[in-house]
């Protein structure tokens, strides 16, 4: 089924089109909330509470931009309100600092002095048992990624599953085009750190 | 020798290629090895991440916000037969007034027209509270005539303002009313 006739459909109050839009885009809602929340059951009730804001307000869509840019702005949107109400503060001064830095190492550890509570926590003690797991490159690309501030892995997520351009992220996010450019490459960086920890990246190619 | 790649020109050269750097920066590139050697390393790192794949998320997902969606206010969806309804209504009403205007009523029509000369005439003679006494029983009179006469027009009105009364609730109250 064509996505513009799911719309159509949706926007006459067709709940069975709803179910059809969450059929092709649940999965990378998901995987983008659970980049920026870091667990699975609050990234899982992102998704629905994403979907139904679409269902309620479809009509405001007014397609001149791709209806998944209109979508992802929606999830960007309500995992920002989910870490603000949890009070997961990634602080300005945190963010740049941590931005700044090229070793990855050392943005995490000022990341975690910074927050007073860290939902990534629990994949610190994971990640050191890496090379214990079977060796999935999935999984070890996505929690490579997890390491990464939320910032940059959701950019590296919408850039590289949902590819999007550079300007649509920029749109997304409301961030200037360059600062997308330079936290994806950044971004890029710190993986390439964390995974060398373990690993050679010709091993994981 | 000039100044090293920085980090949106690294970027430009994986997103478009060789082709998207000047030439004094693609001079540059092939003298020097440490910018060769990012660039290498960011596109080990690209094409790694190019083989990423979404995270798939429980099955019965929409199942679980239908019942969310059950217990929320169902829309109100925009109704235009109500402004069809009272766009037909008019055009009826109209049509039976223009089509009960007989010939000899307009005859009589223009003689009252007369009758403001007569009045403006005989002006101070008049007494007020006679005419006043006289125009509340006409008008009651001639309302009643009018009711009687037009009962199909009056059925009309009173229809209209059902629809605008059901209109009212409905929007209102359905929610409530039709869980």
């Amino acid at each position: 089924m064509n996505e513009q006739n799911l719309i159509i459909r949706l926007k006459n109050g067709d709940l069975s089109a709803l179910e059809a839009l969450m059929k092709l885009h649940q999965n990378y809602v998901f995987t983008v909330a659970l980049r920026m929340v870091k667990k699975k059951e609050p990234a899982e009730e992102i998704t629905q509470d994403v979907f139904i804001k679409v269902y309620k307000k479809i009509n405001s869509y007014k397609e001149r931009s791709k209806f998944t840019t209109w979508l992802f702005t929606i999830v960007y949107r309500t995992c920002l309100n989910y870490l603000d109400k949890k009070q997961i503060v990634y602080s300005e001064s945190s963010l740049k600092s941590c931005l700044n830095e090229s070793k990855v190492d050392r943005s995490l550890s000022g990341l975690q002095q910074k927050k007073s509570y860290s939902p990534r926590d629990e994949y610190f003690g994971q990640i050191e048992n890496i090379s214990s797991l079977e060796f999935d490159l999935q999984e070890i690309l996505w929690k490579a990624i997890d390491q990464l501030s939320y910032q940059q892995g959701v950019i590296i997520t919408l850039y590289y599953i949902q590819q999007f351009s550079v300007s649509e992220i920029s749109e997304i996010m409301q961030t200037p085009s360059n600062t997308i450019k330079t936290q994806l490459h950044r971004g890029r960086n710190n993986l390439k750190e964390v995974l060398l920890k373990k690993y050679t990246l010709e091993e994981l190619i | 020798m000039t100044e090293h790649l920085n980090e949106l020109e690294i970027e430009k050269y994986i997103e478009k290629g060789r082709n998207a750097l000047s030439s004094t920066k693609a001079l540059h590139l092939e003298g020097c090895e440490k910018c060769r050697k990012l660039i290498e390393e960011q596109l080990q790192v690209h094409s790694l991440l190019k083989k990423l794949q979404p995270q798939k998320v429980a099955k019965n997902l929409f199942q679980q916000m239908q019942n969310k969606l059950s217990i929320m206010p169902q829309k109100v969806k925009k109704d235009w037969t109500f402004v069809i309804a009272l766009i037909l209504l008019l055009f009826i009403g109209v049509s039976i007034l223009v089509t009960k205007q007989t010939p000899e009523s307009a005859i009589k029509q223009k003689q009252n027209i007369e009758l403001p000369d007569l009045l403006q005439e005989n002006i101070q003679k008049v007494n007020w509270e006679e005419i006043l006494k006289q125009t509340y029983s006409w008008f009651n009179m001639y309302l009643l005539k009018f009711l009687l006469e037009n009962k199909n027009l009056v059925l009309i009105f009173f229809s209209l303002f059902v629809i605008m009364f059901y209109h009212l609730v409905d929007k209102r109250y359905a929610k409530y009313l039709f869980k």
